[in-house]
């Protein structure tokens, strides 16, 4: 078994997992458009931790390089939803992600 | 002392994640994405990966979730929202399903990945496709080239040492990532650069005040 200082991978790994499923099922469970968002950032996170276990593991730097773009990936995905929240709002829809029915036609 | 810091870090993480979908007021998820990120700071903390803590840190407590609280506070949605009234038939009991899905296929691919045995199963059973048992064989090679074994029990010292020897004592983790950001992956830093200024711009023009129609 990979062990970090003394810690072996697949604690962070049962981390990840867990924080990987808190974040699925609250985006499936919440409406609040923000929420969901953050959802994703919680998903995101726990990938992150898998990237940085696994590239500490083999001793290798690139876990932490897709670390680093998975981050500016995570800001951009932020700063255009919260331009289409802001934008919803504007037309009166709310953020709740029932009430979005633009596309119904 | 590291196991302390992780089981501090986990519950962190884990009691933000909860309190983020629990909560029926907004801004208190964003307060406790906040506790989350910096349980993952502390978690990259103790893995050595130094520059991701502080880009965590800076940029999604310092950016992403200002970011969220600008638009909560401006758009005032902080009202609180009740979880309960789904509008789909369902959906929480739908919800719990898919996670469970997912917690039962993550803990099959462990499980079948042979990442719970321990050394000596693995040398009874004798997966020779397993990773960990790859891993194994290859450490123990780079172990030979350096003239010695590399026992289990310190392999963690040894690890860093032989880290250490590899690429020079002084070099760092923050050392190490600039140089293979700006050499080898160097392109997908400009396309990086491409996509901010796209994410930019974007957000400005689907945000602008004097558009006419839709």
């Amino acid at each position: 078994m990979i062990e970090i200082w003394g810690m072996s991978t697949q604690w962070y790994l049962l981390l990840s997992a867990a924080l990987f499923t808190i974040g699925a099922v609250g985006l499936l469970v919440r409406q609040n458009l923000l929420v969901m968002f953050m959802c994703v950032e919680l998903m995101l996170n726990a990938v992150n931790i898998t990237f940085v276990a696994f590239g500490m593991g083999w001793n290798d730097v690139g876990g932490q390089v897709a670390v680093f773009f998975v981050l500016v990936v995570a800001a951009t995905e932020v700063v255009v939803g919260l331009a289409l929240v802001v934008l919803l709002n504007r037309f009166r829809v709310g953020s709740n992600a029932d009430d979005i029915s633009l596309m119904k036609g | 002392m590291v196991e302390a810091i992780f089981i501090v870090a986990a519950v962190m993480i884990l009691a933000g994640a909860f309190g983020v979908v629990m909560s029926r007021n907004t801004v208190h998820s964003a307060l406790f994405l906040v506790q989350t990120l910096i349980g993952t700071a502390l978690i990259f903390l103790i893995q050595e990966a130094h520059f991701l803590a502080a880009v965590q840190i800076i940029v999604y407590a310092g950016a992403v979730v200002i970011l969220f609280l600008f638009v909560i506070m401006l758009l005032g949605v902080d009202k609180a929202d009740n979880i309960s009234s789904a509008k789909i038939a369902g959906q929480r009991q739908t919800a719990v399903l898919l996670g469970s899905v997912i917690v039962s296929f993550l803990f099959a691919v462990m499980l079948t990945s042979g990442m719970f045995m321990t050394e000596t199963d693995t040398s009874e059973t004798g997966t020779d496709t397993s990773w960990s048992v790859l891993l194994k064989q290859e450490r123990q090679t780079s172990g030979e080239v350096d003239g010695g074994t590399i026992t289990s029990a310190a392999s963690g010292v040894l690890l860093k040492q032989e880290r250490a020897l590899k690429n020079g004592v002084s070099e760092t983790d923050v050392e190490r990532l600039g140089r293979i950001l700006f050499s080898e992956y160097a392109f997908a830093v400009e396309i990086t650069a491409v996509l901010l200024t796209i994410a930019v711009v974007g957000a400005v023009v689907l945000t602008r005040a004097d558009r006419k129609r839709l």
